[in-house]
């Protein structure tokens, strides 16, 4: 006789969107230091009429194509979120499977791009920003992807419901301020240089 | 209605962007440029600016998820989950013990040790993590698999258990194998021979004896087992820190009187 | 079920607030004694500036010189902060316990590895590097990733507490209804947060550009103390310390029976939280910025604003109504009181050593500001402890002996302060090697004097330290059981019975 279980407790709503909206918070300021201080020996160091860069040193295809990548991720992002608001599974799963998929594109983009750019990390303060600031993003985009990979392993347990969407919001928000960081790297250091 | 959360950060925001504009002015910022983040004109000193700035961002990104949540107030998840208030759920249930903290701490900790000291280290730190990363997700997943403690304990013993338990002993033995013959190859032909066979008569006559003695408390021999493996492993460490002895090639160093690949070891 | 773990098994797995409010705080203390005893022995060096005495070189004191704040900051206050909240955060907002309790051990048991690997790498030659780059790189890097792994603790049990606060609260409680400390934890975590990946940030470009090859600029030995420094002294200590005010208000509101209005102080608080935010205060990237410091001195100035108001509205009503007085309240609010007037003086001292003419940035004025500040935090910890203690270890306390150890300590910060303080004017240095010329002074008797006076703070200081240390393990052991609500107190974590199971 097949026996009767009892649902699992309801979650209180927000708890885990909130922590992670404090933790992205101290993501962003972790940035927000690096780029300032990109932006302050690099304003010195053009204001004593030296390099920055040097010239044809930063490509802007492998940037650009990072961004697009990125771009396409948050309407993947958002689509799972919306999915499992929906209950539609199959959609959820999809969804942020090809979320992370991004992710891992984006990740060996940027490293075939380091094994291609010629430019030692001792080269100068810029090339050592360089690698400082884009290194802890894809750090960061790593977390995300595997943050990703649990989820799905949740997923695959049932726990893909909009009784469990909390668990969705809360990656994506910490991967939309993972695309948001990009779009100062790819502006001010791809565009900008 | 704003919330107090927001008015918290939102207040925060006005501080920090009012910290950042004086500090652009002072610091030779142009007219427009601490009002326009540096898109026209400049901003000044760059690293004070620039921090405050996000710091106005991280508070704005704050303030708005507060009012957005309504603080995130009981009352607010009760018309959520659309149940009386009294009803609302705990933010969190009785989650127990866990060693998952502590293990995911060793791995993080193992990983910033290997970046100074090896990239071996750095990888089994990351290997730790991922690892306790996965058990963690699982023991989350199980406790809000039903609304029964018993049953969800049963489910992710039933699910991990043929996954750690081939896995753990897979690894034991190969830390085990790798120690015991770091050791072997430490010691001198004539000492391996003997520890080999002092070391094996030790484990018989260990087994022998707690055979003999089913009395024996469970924490005894878990005890002595503990204490043996961390005596061969810790001995394995020292032996591969010291080399291996010296294998000298039969008929020279590089074969010169033959193609023989046989060595001779002292 | 039944519960067959071992003592080690429970001990290192619980995720139970109250147990791990009890590591934060003993390992705090362990490190407050590590801090202390490198604070004791810079003083002492000092006492004879015409030659090096228990140091050989330069580079030797500077090594123990930054152990004493880096440890002072990271090792001790702000754990001892962390260690508060996390017991008695969830009391007072209604939930049985932290919304992330995993997360909480975690955070634990990373900041307790990194604390120790901190304490190994200073002892190995190495901490934050020295003047003449003589510390050994390894360990330099070793202290970094120590300090790396601090922070990831303290952010990640920040982030627990504060989502307790903002996402656990029982039904009726609003943010602005919670008690005074809950919120100033509340204010802290969020500046915590926003300034601790700074120091990350600042941290990983140091440690990325020491290692393998020659450094860039930022890794060079020499400068890696001035990249970090700004977390370790004006404005940024304030922020440290901030849970202070929230643990002052409710002991003082409890002790003369007369709340504060939550709307004003709240408003304070965070006054007081915003001014002391100093991760922007970074000299070392102090580049083609002219009027830079005044802009900085003005800023810091303002963090007086909101302290003198919020030392007029806890002090000057209280002090007129003396009559409803609760003298069994003595202990927490001695305590308390004589906290709140060493951060008043901190502040103080921080205002006028930013002051341009005056020249005092540099000097021993510096130290005396840093001690004020974060000797202000300590002794809010043991007024706190006086206060929840029966909440934070389930034993009777032992008011007294808590006084006595509070009141040495005040002591000795006081006393150090002083001297510190006078001698700045001099022209003594904040950091003064080992000789004459390098302390900046002509080593005169009077120099000497306060250096000696400052020394006996030192040792003040520590004897407070160790006796604090005495007295939380005397309670740990002790056998006579809490009597509930010593105080009549009216917060909720008085009310709200334990419901979190022992792990």
């Amino acid at each position: 006789m097949a026996t009767i279980l009892p649902p699992a407790p309801l979650n209180r709503p927000r708890t885990l969107m909130v922590g992670t909206a404090f933790i992205t918070s101290a993501a962003l300021m972790f940035f927000g230091c690096l780029f300032s201080i990109y932006f302050s020996i690099r304003s010195d160091t053009l204001a004593w009429g030296m390099e920055w860069f040097p010239e044809n040193a930063i490509e802007l295809v492998p940037g650009g194509m990072n961004m697009a990548t990125l771009s396409i991720s948050v309407a993947t992002m958002g689509w799972a979120a919306y999915a499992v608001k929906n209950d539609d599974r199959i959609h959820a799963y999809l969804a942020l499977i090809l979320t992370a998929v991004m992710g891992i594109a984006m990740i060996n983009q940027t490293v075939f791009y380091y094994m291609d750019i010629g430019l030692p990390i001792d080269h100068s303060e810029a090339a050592l920003l360089l690698y400082v600031i884009t290194g802890a993003h894809l750090v960061m985009v790593g977390i995300g992807v595997i943050w990703l990979g649990l989820l799905l392993l949740r997923a695959f347990g049932g726990q893909d419901t909009s009784r469990h969407r909390d668990l969705v919001s809360a990656a994506s928000i910490y991967w939309y301020s993972t695309v948001f960081i990009y779009i100062f790297i790819w502006l001010f250091i791809y565009i900008g240089k | 209605m704003l919330t107090t959360g927001f008015k918290l950060w939102f207040g925060l925001l006005v501080a920090a962007f009012t910290a950042a504009v004086f500090v652009g002015y002072t610091t030779g910022g142009t007219e427009t440029g601490p009002l326009t983040l540096g898109w026209k004109g400049a901003v000044g000193n760059h690293i004070a600016y620039g921090i405050l700035m996000m710091a106005a961002t991280t508070s704005g990104l704050l303030a708005i998820l507060s009012q957005s949540f309504r603080d995130a107030d009981a009352e607010a998840a009760a018309e959520i989950l659309e149940v009386d208030i009294d009803e609302v759920p705990e933010a969190q249930i009785f989650t127990g013990s866990s060693p998952w903290p502590l293990f995911t701490a060793l791995g993080v900790v193992t990983m910033a040790v290997g970046l100074v000291a090896h990239p071996f280290v750095f990888g089994t730190g990351l290997i730790i993590l991922l690892v306790t990363a996965i058990e963690w997700t699982m023991t989350n997943w199980s406790e809000r698999a039903t609304g029964d403690p018993e049953k969800n304990h049963e489910l992710k013993e039933g699910l991990l258990r043929p996954i750690e338990i081939p896995v753990l002993g897979l690894v034991g033995m190969g830390v085990l194998v790798v120690a015991v013959s770091r050791i072997l190859l430490a010691a001198s032909v004539l000492g391996a021979v003997w520890i080999a066979t002092v070391v094996g008569t030790i484990i018989f006559l260990t087994a022998y004896f707690i055979s003999k003695r089913p009395s024996i408390p469970r924490g005894v021999v878990q005890g002595i087992l503990a204490v043996g493996v961390l005596a061969v492993i810790v001995s394995g460490i020292f032996a591969a820190i010291n080399g291996e002895r010296d294998f000298h090639h039969v008929g020279g160093e590089h074969g010169e009187h033959g193609d023989s690949d046989m060595e001779e070891d002292h | 079920m039944k519960n067959e773990s071992t003592v080690v098994e429970r001990i290192v797995t619980t995720t139970e607030s109250v147990t791990l409010s009890r590591y934060w705080m003993v390992s705090a203390l362990i490190g407050l004694l590590f801090s202390s005893v490198a604070g004791l022995l810079v003083s002492l060096e000092r006492i004879d500036l015409s030659s090096a005495s228990i140091f050989s070189t330069a580079d030797d004191v500077f090594q123990f010189w930054t152990a004493h704040r880096v440890a002072l900051v990271l090792i001790a206050v702000l754990p001892l902060m962390i260690g508060l909240a996390t017991a008695i955060v969830p009391r007072q907002v209604g939930s049985s316990r932290l919304v992330f309790p995993r997360m909480s051990a975690f955070s634990f048991w990373v900041w307790l590895f990194g604390a120790l690997i901190i304490i190994i790498g200073f002892l190995a030659n190495g901490g934050v590097g020295t003047p003449d780059a003589t510390s050994e790189t390894q360990s330099v890097a070793l202290t970094l990733v120590g300090v790396l792994l601090t922070i990831i603790g303290i952010c990640g049990a920040s982030t627990s507490v504060l989502t307790t606060i903002v996402a656990g609260r029982a039904p009726g409680i609003s943010l602005l209804n919670i008690p005074a400390f809950s919120w100033s934890v509340l204010v802290a975590g969020t500046m915590w947060l926003a300034t601790l990946p700074v120091l990350v940030a600042n941290t990983v470009l140091v440690y990325v550009d020491m290692r393998g090859r020659a450094p860039v600029n930022f890794g060079s030995e020499a400068v890696v103390w001035e990249q970090l420094s700004w977390a370790f002294t004006h404005p940024q200590i304030y922020l440290w310390v901030l849970p202070l005010l929230g643990i002052v208000a409710e002991i003082i509101s409890a002790a003369f029976k007369n709340k504060i209005s939550n709307p004003f102080l709240f408003t304070a608080i965070g006054l007081t939280g915003a001014a002391g935010f100093g991760a922007y205060a970074q000299t070392y990237f102090d580049i083609g910025t002219p009027v830079f410091e005044e802009a900085f001195s003005i800023i810091q100035a303002f963090i007086a604003i909101p302290a003198v108001l919020l030392v007029v509205a806890f002090i000057s009503p209280k002090i007129k109504d003396l009559k409803g007085f609760d003298k069994q309240t003595t202990t927490p609010a001695v305590l308390a009181t004589l906290s709140i007037v060493l951060l008043l003086h901190g502040v103080v001292v921080g205002a006028v050593h930013v002051i341009g003419p005056l020249e005092l940035s540099t000097r021993s004025t510096v130290s005396a500001q840093i001690v004020l500040t974060l000797g202000a935090g300590v002794l809010a910890c043991m007024a706190a402890f006086s206060w929840w203690g029966e909440l934070l270890i389930g034993k009777s306390i032992s008011q007294r002996k808590i006084l006595i150890s509070g009141l040495t300590f005040h002591f000795g910060v006081g006393i150090f302060a002083v001297a510190d303080f006078l001698v700045g004017f001099t022209g003594q240095n904040d950091f003064t090697g080992v000789s004459e010329f390098a302390a900046g002074t002509d080593g005169s008797s009077w120099v000497e004097t306060l250096n000696i006076i400052s020394f006996i703070g030192s040792l003040l200081i520590l004897l407070g330290v160790i006796a604090a240390i005495a007295t939380t393990v005397q309670h740990v052991l002790s056998k006579t059981p809490a009597t509930g609500n010593p105080w009549g107190a009216d917060t909720l974590e008085w009310k709200s019975k334990e419901k979190e199971e022992v792990a």
